[in-house]
């Protein structure tokens, strides 16, 4: 679903992704792995389009990403930031309906119907008036992945998606991304939070300062011939 | 010594002159809110426009950096041999108080826009939102909480500000009150009466405004 040749990109304090190649497979759960600083989020961005300045070839389903516009993307790539950037001024609701209505040109109430049936999927319907402010880490994060998942991307990334959860809420969002996956989504993730990802990843690249180091394909290989992500798993 | 019978002689002019006052002060706001919203949009981090920030940049750094009372005076006297057309007296107060306002609202915009966190940019760009959706859907209500207390400072300043329109010759209510005060010759009672006036004028617009912000922000 996903190719990326050679991504690259650098800010004031240095370079972050050093000739980056991965593919993101179509229906299935991929996960960026490693140390803090390993350049798993600034991936993620050049993915969603946040680092317009990034080098390589970048290409969803064979077309190029650079050449697709913000509304086109959006359709496509749906993206979970760490912190989830609710906006604070809309209910939940107003927040999953908002780019519907403004970039998708739904009607209103079409759009209102449509994101119910998404909150009701996460089991969040009941708080669809509710402020984001005044609700938990979890159910803030699960109005974000809805706020996404309205757009009907074919590809959800998430970034750091337990970096603000309970163990509990860990396998509660596990469990969501396994029954997204199930359903015919594409996931890809950025985490250092390991037992997170040993049952969920299908596929999964081990980063080191802006670099893949190791890949591991759940499907094909034995998890013990990849030395450096075994040895992260603490397998 | 307070003469109520001038006071309530005089009060008809003097209201006359407040509503001068009124009009000059909201036509000004109005440019003041509308042009201030735009410069400071566009002078906002995120945003930058190549060349138009520059300009518009020089442009709020001369306003802010200049007495009012000089810019009124270049609108009155030095803009007409530019432009070659003239305005009148109620026009250059209009012109000039609008434009100043506009400087400061922009930098209160400005600051607001720049105060809100990244995330929510990159939210909106990813939701597929270009930038005119994102400021007026997701950052503008946004910074409306924070802008209104400024907002409100900066348009009570500019309701104080047209006396100095007196200069040039508009009959707003400052003009008005001196020239009774000339012609009666009784500052006390005059000025007095045109000080509550003013406070009448301010203590309302502060009242409609923290009203607003009661409503929009319960």
């Amino acid at each position: 679903m996903i190719k990326a040749e050679n991504i690259y990109w650098k800010h004031s304090a240095g370079v972050v992704l050093n000739g980056v190649s991965f593919e993101i497979p179509k229906g299935k759960v991929t996960a960026f792995v490693g140390p803090s600083g390993a350049g798993k989020t600034s991936l993620l961005r050049c993915i969603a389009g946040l680092h317009s300045d990034c080098k390589g070839v970048l290409t969803y389903q064979g077309a190029l990403l650079a050449q697709m516009a913000p509304a086109e993307r959006s359709s496509a790539i749906g993206f979970v930031l760490q912190q989830f950037h609710l906006f604070s001024h809309f209910t939940v609701l107003q927040n999953c309906t908002f780019s519907m209505i403004a970039v998708q040109k739904k009607a209103p109430h079409l759009a209102e119907q449509y994101a119910m049936e998404v909150l009701a999927s996460l089991g969040i319907d009941h708080l669809w008036d509710k402020k984001p402010l005044r609700l938990s880490g979890g159910q803030q994060q699960r109005v974000a992945i809805a706020r996404a998942l309205v757009m009907r991307p074919k590809l959800l990334l998430l970034d750091e998606p337990t970096s603000a959860l309970d163990p509990e809420r860990r396998d509660s969002i596990a469990a969501l991304l396994l029954q997204l996956q199930k359903g015919g989504m594409t996931v890809g993730i950025s985490t250092h939070d390991m037992p997170f990802v040993k049952g969920l990843a299908h596929r999964m690249y081990f980063m080191e300062q802006g670099a893949i180091t190791e890949a591991f394909d759940r499907e094909t290989e034995e998890l013990s011939s990849k030395i450096k992500i075994s040895k992260y798993l603490g397998a | 010594m307070i003469s109520a019978e001038l006071l309530l002689h005089s009060y008809p002019y003097l209201l006359k002159g407040a509503l001068v006052t009124i009009e000059i002060a909201t036509v000004s706001m109005v440019i003041g809110t509308v042009f201030g919203c735009l410069i400071g949009g566009a002078n906002c981090r995120r945003v930058r426009i190549p060349f138009l920030s520059t300009f518009l940049k020089g442009y709020v750094w001369a306003i802010r950096g200049t007495p009012l009372f000089v810019q009124l005076l270049f609108v009155f006297y030095a803009l007409p041999e530019f432009l070659g057309v003239s305005f009148s007296p109620f026009s250059s107060g209009v012109i000039a108080l609008g434009l100043n306002s506009a400087a400061y609202v922009s930098e209160l915009v400005r600051a607001g826009i720049d105060n809100i966190p990244d995330g929510q940019w990159d939210a909106s760009y990813v939701l597929g939102l270009n930038r005119w959706q994102t400021m007026r859907g997701v950052i503008f209500p946004q910074i409306l909480n924070v802008l209104l207390p400024g907002l409100t400072n900066e348009l009570t300043s500019l309701i104080k500000e047209t006396s100095i329109l007196m200069a040039i010759g508009t009959a707003e209510l400052t003009k008005v009150s001196r020239d009774i005060v000339v012609r009666e010759l009784d500052p006390v009672t005059i000025y007095l009466g045109t000080a509550i006036l003013y406070l009448c004028m301010t203590t309302a617009l502060s009242s409609v405004t923290a009203f607003l912000q009661r409503r929009a922000f319960a």
